[in-house]
């Protein structure tokens, strides 16, 4: 009994670790660009696309993934939206003629390229992801 | 309309090369809404609620592009009914080119969604929200063509301190075809002709507040538009100037799964012919139990007259003094099949005869119930 309790607790609080080391969000960016701190805000109004310029004027590219645990994570952490409400977002900017959603990648893998490669471009990957010749943005 | 999306795709420079959710290239996105109504009495909203109708459909297509890093370019066609109003005829719904200058400073021109209040530039695309019908004391539906879009030159722009702001200036899409059209020829008019002035402005501001979740707007909007209609007892059309003057104040606060939404509105206009203000406000709350289940309610009150919401000027005329309010009181299911299909139901309990088309004039029912189920594709 007292094994199988045991045996639960790891089961349990493994799976509390796992999911918190899972969920930890990287906020990445291209090395071209200026900033290095983001406010939360900042981070938010990004994505939600209502910030498009840097400090230096050149233009802000936000990549996202699908729908994935990552992207559930950054939304609940930086965007303060579930998946359901950043989709209805999005939906009402595209069909209003507001704005066009940021560009979606499949893998992280995908994604870190195409940061390192686009001048401008930010992002997030789990922080355990493999992430050369990028930037990393902090988030105060 | 082959001819024109193949027009457009030419106009855009796109051959087979086109994929939707690609920023880098043309997107196209779309939505089909069918859904139906029905009530226990009365009909609503130019649309033979009574009998039950299927006639409440919008169906859109979009073609937007990034054609540099500042400035994108895009349009969309529409297709709607609404009873008597829209009958699927399709039309350019928006249509645009987008300069963004910096944040704190966009220009756009061509026909654009008008602001007002937070909700009237996503009005047709139900996908976007918990409801199907948006409060109709303040989104009218039969009166879309009054706020749905305005063909003119806007600035937008974000400044310190969570403020953004949107001004638009043009003309309106009406015509003796549109609600406000119907609407007159229901208290008798024979509507010969109708046309926007082109003094239209909207301005609108909106504050991200520093309680994480909580917006709060204010848009004032004018409206202007002339028309001639033979009038019962008239053998000769009269010209009429109509002056709206709309101010919405506008609250909403999000706090984990809960969404809370209100507003109110003061409409000063001159359309029954003599100087009115009417007062609308509504409060609601949604709640997302789960990725595929919203559910949400809302109170909306609509006064024809705010100093006189007993409706005795009705009375005083003959009619019902009913006629002078609406109060909805909406509860709204939505089902969330996968990303793109989305089913709702939704029940209002109706107190007042404003917006209804067709009731018994000797025994007129005032206090009944609408049903509205709706599917949508979105994409």
């Amino acid at each position: 009994m007292k094994k199988g309790i045991m045996y639960l607790t790891i089961l349990v609080f493994g799976s509390v670790v796992w999911g918190t080391a899972y969920a930890d969000v990287l906020l990445i960016a291209h090395k071209s660009v200026p900033e290095k701190v983001l406010s939360e805000k900042e981070v938010r109004q990004i994505f939600m696309r209502k910030k498009m310029k840097w400090a230096d004027n050149s233009v802000i590219k936000p990549a996202v993934l699908e729908d994935t645990e990552i992207h559930d994570a950054f939304l609940e952490q930086h965007v303060g939206r579930s998946r359901s409400k950043w989709r209805a977002y999005w939906k009402k900017m595209v069909f209003t003629g507001r704005g066009l959603p940021p560009k979606t990648f499949e893998s992280q893998k995908e994604l870190v390229r195409y940061v390192a490669e686009t001048p401008g471009a930010v992002g997030y990957i789990n922080s355990r992801t493999s992430h050369k010749n990028v930037t990393v943005i902090s988030v105060k | 309309m082959k001819k024109i999306f193949c027009w457009v795709l030419m106009m855009l420079n796109v051959g087979t090369n086109v994929h939707a959710f690609d920023p880098d290239q043309i997107q196209i996105h779309g939505f089909v809404s069918q859904g139906y109504l029905i009530s226990d009495n009365n009909d609503y909203m130019l649309t033979k609620t009574e009998d039950g109708s299927f006639q409440f459909n919008e169906m859109g297509i979009n073609f937007a592009t990034q054609l540099t890093d500042e400035i994108r370019v895009g349009l969309q066609f529409l297709s709607r009914d609404l009873g008597e109003i829209g009958n699927n005829e399709v039309e350019l719904d928006w249509a645009l080119a987008d300069y963004h200058f910096r944040d704190w400073l966009g220009l756009q021109v061509g026909k654009m969604k008008a602001k007002y209040g937070f909700h009237n530039q996503s009005r047709d695309i139900d996908a976007a929200r918990t409801w199907i019908l948006l409060p109709m004391g303040i989104y009218n539906e039969t009166l879309r063509d009054l706020t749905a879009s305005m063909t003119g030159v806007g600035i937008y722009g974000s400044l310190p301190g969570g403020l953004t702001y949107q001004f638009q200036a043009g003309s309106l899409e009406v015509d003796k075809d549109s609600g406000v059209a119907r609407m007159l020829e229901g208290f008798g008019a024979e509507v010969v002709s109708m046309e926007s002035e082109s003094d239209n402005f909207t301005v609108g501001l909106e504050w991200e507040t520093p309680l994480d979740g909580l917006r709060i707007g204010v848009t004032r909007t004018a409206l202007r538009l002339s028309y001639e209609a033979v009038f019962p007892g008239m053998s000769a059309p009269m010209e009429n100037d109509v002056e709206g003057d709309k101010t919405v104040a506008s609250l909403e606060y999000m706090y984990e799964n809960f969404t809370l939404d209100s507003e109110y509105r003061l409409l000063d206009n001159n359309l029954g012919g003599s100087d009115n203000t009417a007062e609308s406000y509504f409060a609601g709350i949604r709640y997302r139990f789960s990725d595929w289940f919203e559910a949400g309610t809302y109170y909306c009150v609509f006064y024809c007259n705010k100093d006189d919401r007993d409706g005795k000027g009705f009375e005083a005329m003959g009619l019902p003094r009913e006629l002078g309010w609406c109060k909805d009181i909406a509860l709204s299911v939505r089902f969330d099949i996968n990303n793109n299909w989305v089913f709702k139901l939704e029940g209002h309990h109706m107190d007042g005869l404003n917006g209804v088309v067709r009731y018994d004039p000797a025994d007129p029912d005032t206090r009944w119930l609408l049903f509205a189920a709706k599917m949508t594709f979105s994409f």
